[in-house]
Order: structure tokens, then sequence, then C-alpha cells
């Protein structure tokens, strides 16, 4: 990388660097710590091939999320935690309102592992449909189908304040 | 729930990422390394073995060394730790009044069983008797109790971080423990042993006590008791007094620990003679403005004690009320719980008036101004020990449990709920 190239690397970085931290701080799970270190692995292999880079955007996102996941398989100390039953509703919370049922269902995505919240955030964040979502995780389509099926279903599972939460309304 | 009420749960919590300034030179100073994984990774079947060795170091090591996060003109960040701010209290109750032990959250008004935990004794190789307890935090997320294997565990008010400690106490590091996430954030080491840690009353500092043995033995099962200079002069009149009193306790003193950068401050050496107590266990706690280290009189009606956090002892800070109850005085400040003994009281502050009794053992403590969490007997009260958590009015005429009656309280394996604000 010669001297041009490094700036425009910096430049890349300066200006991108917000909404690429939000990315990785929700496939981390909110975790601060674990979303710079998924950022700037990102960002250094970038650095390594920055030249043949035609788009560095999309680069970096692609590596984030197969990076993220391929650390959750290493991880396993780091794989979901079971939940053994389906926890009742607890009283008291009928009348929460959207503010409180987002910070519920942000909880609940925290309980998912990288892959689930990957295929989440790609599906009803960045709104891509199914064939792009596998084309960026490097899996089939019925992997991606069935990952967000699984999700979605834990979701519920985890936060019972989300029972209503239906899989055809977030999939239509 | 909508699509985009997932889109903007998703939106609304990436907000929370803190962009560090210096990513572009973390990447390119990290550009060398990468470079020599991909040479490990290109080398022959035959130095497969070696390539692994400079694989883990390089792929893993970064991931283990998280940087703190940057903090303009302030000590580096490594815990999103918030002051508490106590929000108004709910009116619902949680209750589990099917299963003892609870496996769903108890909870009434400002307060929360944020943990439980059950104990027993344990002979270890040396014949030493020493109480194992273990602990159930509750998982705000799924709202149940869920087994560990933590040592000792406290719950910050606002039910979001938790201080652990290993087993084998006393220990040399303290693990903030995320509630949601249910990980370790950060490592607090000390060079002291601590057994056990309290939070402040703001939910962002800890007071970890330090002990040179167990503070959970038996000492009647060791030889060689601990002698504190008896402090009562002996007068010509009276009995002969001997020159020391024995005392139980290894607790040599404490830690201040800034939770938010995960830093334990110096350790502060503490008499255990200056108080009277015969406890093993003599943890420090906070005075209610978190500007002072108390620790609990054991004594009936004798006042706390109380030191800076030096370690000084210092007097008791202004308008400081000895309470005589573990719920103590009123989210208000114009009430005060009254002691164990059924019927319990409430009195009034000021006057000493009662304004209410109740038909329980104890008060636990304040879930708002009107209502306390209390332990209440099962029936007409035939056996103390047959008891549970209820909910009763100041003026007692309302009662509501929340948990189920354990059949002895008193018994090994028993479960002890351990309270939290919300």
């Amino acid at each position: 990388m010669d001297a041009a190239e490094e700036r425009r690397f910096r430049a890349f970085v300066s200006a991108r660097a917000p909404a690429l931290m939000r990315l990785a701080y929700l496939l981390t799970g909110g975790d601060q710590h674990s979303a710079e270190d998924l950022l700037q692995t990102a960002l250094a292999k970038a650095v390594t091939r920055w030249s043949g880079i035609e788009e560095p955007e999309a680069y970096v996102r692609q590596v984030m999320y197969r990076q993220q996941i391929s650390w959750w398989r290493l991880a396993w100390r780091q794989r979901e935690t079971s939940v053994a039953d389906v926890p009742e509703r607890p009283a008291g919370r009928q009348g929460a309102d959207d503010a409180e049922l987002r910070m519920i269902l942000r909880r609940a995505l925290a309980r998912l592992t990288p892959r689930q919240r990957a295929v989440l955030v790609l599906r009803y964040l960045e709104d891509l449909p199914e064939n792009e979502v596998a084309r960026i995780l490097g899996c089939s389509v019925g992997t991606v189908r069935s990952t967000a099926h699984r999700s979605l279903a834990r979701l519920r599972t985890t936060a019972p304040e989300l029972a209503d939460l239906r899989l055809s309304e977030v999939i239509s | 729930m909508t699509p985009r009420m997932l889109k903007q749960a998703l939106e609304e919590w990436s907000r929370e990422a803190q962009v560090p300034g210096d990513l572009a030179d973390r990447a390119l100073r990290r550009r060398s390394r990468l470079r020599l994984t991909r040479f490990a990774g290109a080398v022959s079947c035959a130095a497969v073995v070696a390539a692994v060795v400079l694989l883990v170091p390089l792929v893993v090591v970064p991931r283990l060394t998280a940087r703190p996060i940057s903090q303009v003109g302030g000590p580096p960040v490594v815990v999103p730790v918030q002051p508490y701010q106590p929000s108004p209290p709910a009116e619902g109750v949680l209750a589990d009044t099917e299963n003892s032990p609870p496996k769903t959250m108890i909870a009434a008004g400002r307060v929360a069983v944020s943990a439980y935990v059950t104990w027993r004794w344990r002979t270890d190789d040396g014949g030493r008797r020493l109480l194992d307890r273990t602990w159930y935090l509750l998982d705000p997320v799924t709202s149940r109790y869920e087994k560990t294997e933590w040592g000792w565990a406290e719950v910050a008010p606002g039910l979001r971080w938790a201080a652990v400690l290993e087993k084998d106490l006393p220990v040399r590091r303290i693990g903030v423990f995320d509630m949601e996430t249910r990980r370790v954030r950060a490592w607090v080491a000390v060079d002291h042993p601590v057994g056990g840690v309290a939070w402040s009353p703001d939910g962002t500092r800890l007071v970890a006590t330090a002990y040179d043995e167990s503070p959970d033995l038996d000492t009647t099962s060791v030889q060689g008791r601990r002698q504190c200079p008896v402090r009562v002069a002996t007068t010509p009149d009276g009995p002969p007094q001997p020159p020391y009193e024995t005392i139980d306790t290894s607790r040599t003193g404490f830690y201040v620990v800034d939770v938010a950068t995960a830093t334990a401050g110096d350790f502060h050496a503490v008499d255990p003679c200056l108080t009277e107590n015969s406890n093993v266990r003599r943890d420090f706690g906070w005075s209610d403005d978190g500007a002072l280290v108390r620790e609990a009189s054991n004594v009936w009606k004798r006042p706390d004690g109380f030191y800076d956090l030096a370690g000084r002892p210092h007097d008791a800070p202004s308008g400081y009320v000895a309470t005589e109850s573990k719920a103590g005085v009123s989210p208000g400040g114009t009430l005060l719980a009254g002691p164990d003994g059924m019927p319990t009281k409430v009195t009034e502050l000021s006057t000493g008036r009662v304004v209410g009794r109740q038909k329980v053992l104890q008060l636990l403590a304040w879930a708002d101004d009107r209502r306390l969490v209390a332990l209440g007997c099962a029936g007409a009260c035939g056996n103390e020990f047959h008891n549970g958590l209820v909910l009763v009015s100041v003026d007692g005429r309302q009662t509501v449990p929340l948990s189920a009656y354990r059949k002895n309280s008193q018994r090994p394996e028993e479960w002890q709920p351990v309270f939290a604000l919300r």
C-alpha cells in the first residue's frame, strides 16, 4: 500500500466507521469490545488487498458477517444458552408500550447466536432478499430461511412479551 | 409486533455503539500480523504443527485482548455502567408461589429477588468445616433463576450487572458479570484475596472485603483463635479480665473498585478489633449516600461502624438511623421498619409513633412507601421456620404471598432470598 492508497483507506474509514461500527455492534450482540475487534480485523483484511477491492464497504461488511460466524463456530463457550422450558408470561407486562417492547426485543436479540443475529440483521435491517443474504453468508437459501425461522421462534421463547410476534408478519 | 418494530429495535440498539477514533491506525498496525498468518497457512503439510502454533496466537489472541473503549479526558472505560436511576415503583407484583425454590422472578415495587442461595457444610482434607453456597442468579431476559458456579454474587441496583467471585473464597479477582448476556465483562485483579463484594448505592463502585482465610470457615473446627487486646479496663473491684479476647474473622481490609474502568484502588487495611463482632464473615458495605464504608453492627441496638474510603474510622453520617430490621428506613425517609418478631411494627421516624403492625416474622425490604417485602409464616404460624416471602402493607391489612413456604428455612439446602433494587 503506497501513500496515496493509505490516504484513500483512511478517508474511507473516517467516512464509514460509524455505519460499520453500528453493524459490528449488532453482530456481536451489543458488545463494544468485540465489535471493535471484529471491525478492526475486517479493516485489516481490507488493507492487505486494498488496491484490488472495488467496493470497500461491501467487502468489509461481508468479512464481518463471515468472520463473526466463524469466530462463533470456534468459540464453543459462546454458543447460545439453552432455555429448557418456554417461560411463562410474567405478570404486569400486558401494558408494555412500543419503546418497552423494543427494549425487550433488544435483550432477546442479544441472546441469539451470531449466525441467527446476522440473518436477522441482513433480512430485516438491511432489507436484503434471501438469495442475497445467502450469498453474503456463503450458505444456501434454505439455510437462510430455516435460520430466520428459528431465530424468530427463539425471540418469542426468550421474551414471552414477544409472543405476538408472528413469522408471517415479519417475513411478509 | 411488526417487521418495522424489529428494524427499529435493531437501529436503536446499533446507535449505542461508540466509534473509536483510531480504527484506521489499528487496522494498519494489524496488517503485518495478518500477512504472517497467511504465510503460516501456506506452509507444507509437514509443517502443520508449526503452522498451528503460529495461527493460534495470531487468530485468537486479538479477540481475547479487547482494547478498552476510549473516553476523552478520562480513564479507559471497559464496562458501560451507568449510575442507578430509581424509577417510580411498579404497582405490579411478580410472584412464584408454586415452586420452592422459586423458578420465576419474584418482585414487588422497587425491589426484586435478584438471586437466591442455598448452603451446606463441607469438610476439607484438613478437617476444617466450611460453608459452601450455591448461587442462583436471576436472568432478567427470561425472568427465571439460573444455577451458577460462582462462590459469591451480588447484583447491582438496576439488575443489569453483578459482581461475582469464583469458588474457594477468598479469591484474587472480581468479575463484573453482564446479567443480560450472561458473560463476565471484565475481571478486576487484586493482590489481597477477597471474599465478599457490595455495590455502592449508585451501582458504579464496589467495596470488596479482603480476608486471608475463608470467610465461611467454621472456626470451631480449627485450632488457634485470633486475639484482640481487651479494650475494657479492668477495675480494681471487678473480676479479673483476660489480657486478650478472641475473634473469629480473618478479615484484613478492603478495596474500592471503580466498575467502569474495572480497576481496584489501593488496599486499605482495617483492624478487625476496632469493632466488637464475633462473626467470621464481616463484609463491608456502604453508607446510604455512598460516601463512607460501613460495617454492619452485630450487637443489638449498637450503631454500625463507619470508615472513610481510605479505611480510617469515621463518624456516622449526619441523619444516620440505627435500624433494627433489614428493611430499615422507607424510601421516602419518613417511616422506620421495626425489629424481627411477630407482630412486627412500623413507626414514624420523627416521632416514634407506631403507624402499623404486621402479622409477619421479619420486615426485609421496602417495596414502596406503603408496602414491604416480609418473611411471613405459613398457616397459623405454628412453626416460625415454615415461612416464605410475602408483600405486606404498612397497616398490616393486606398480605400477598410472593413465594412458596419453605418447610424449614434453617435446614441446609433450603433457599435464602437476596434482594436488589430494580
